[in-house]
């Protein structure tokens, strides 16, 4: 199936995000994939209590020049799991910047 | 006393009297039986990851509730364990279901929590659940049993405030010449 939901495109980088997904329990794999359909037809869902994501205005400055209007996160489960996006409004695009649990976040996003 | 349910899932019995043996004689009601049950067990399920009880849960036109519960309640009516009278549910067998303390101390003040909310509030809240709304498709199908994995999305349980910890340089950068679509 595409990604093409209407409303936003969802984008990775090659298959970096799939691929850090795929280290996850199966069944947080199956809930975060019910949350980025929602993330499809709305970044700002209510269903993903989104919030802000807390990065320095240097590092949003620099996302900026790449059409980054927002960065945000959701949890994925308890808490224990997030994903961090950006959303591009001009694209339509949302970019799955990051996964994985508060403490192995470091690690997958290199 | 019936001391089968410890260490082990509830049966769906034994959860209904749990939870009765909890409620406030004015509160004890096919309402906030079910809406009881289904937040109980959902939270459980999205804390701990794993079934309280073995029932199951319907998602149905008055929110989510215990699946056949009618049938479930004049069978226990039937067993003299409770009396029912209209909506209202009176406890027969005064006999406590023990449970671990550990599964006490998390569903007891979440059965006071949620007693303590008006129908209103509880028919808001259960309604606007990821669980019952997947499974009734935004309210357009009835009748569905509610898949208890979905009690994963339902964060709101979750109501304690966390800082972010990835720091900045965790994060990428976008490389426009490496994008490729998400394929669900």
């Amino acid at each position: 199936m595409s990604s093409d939901i209407d409303g936003y495109k969802i984008y990775q980088e090659d298959r970096k995000f799939t691929r850090a997904v795929e280290k996850l329990p199966q069944f947080v794999q199956d809930v975060l994939k019910e949350k980025i359909r929602f993330l499809a037809e709305n970044p700002y869902h209510n269903s993903l209590n989104t919030k802000s994501f807390n990065c320095s205005s240097k590092l949003r400055k620099e996302l900026a020049r790449d059409g980054v209007d927002d960065v945000r996160e959701f949890y994925i489960n308890a808490k224990k799991y997030r994903c961090v996006f950006y959303v591009l409004h001009a694209k339509k695009m949302i970019y799955l910047a990051t996964v994985g649990l508060h403490d192995q976040l470091n690690r997958w996003s290199k | 006393m019936n001391t089968n349910n410890i260490g082990q899932k509830l049966n769906t019995e034994s959860f209904i009297l749990y939870i009765l043996n909890r409620l406030e004689p004015e509160k004890s009601d096919f309402w906030y039986l079910n809406k009881i049950a289904f937040l109980v067990e959902f939270a459980y399920m999205y804390f701990k990851e794993k079934e309280l009880s073995g029932a199951h849960y319907a998602a149905i036109n008055h929110g989510p509730v215990i699946d056949k519960y009618s049938e479930i309640l004049k069978d226990m009516e039937s067993r003299k364990l409770i009396k029912l009278d209209g909506y209202k549910i009176r406890l027969l067998d005064s006999k406590p279901v023990e449970v671990s303390k550990e599964l006490s101390d998390f569903i007891n003040p979440l059965i006071r929590k949620y007693s303590q909310m008006t129908h209103g509030e509880l028919k808001a809240l259960t309604h606007a659940t990821d669980s019952y709304q997947i499974t009734t498709m935004n309210e357009k199908v009835m009748g569905n049993i509610i898949d208890k994995k979905l009690s994963n999305l339902e964060t709101f349980f979750d109501d304690t405030n966390d800082e972010s910890v990835v720091e900045d340089i965790d994060l990428p950068r976008i490389n426009f010449d490496k994008l490729a679509k998400y394929e669900f």
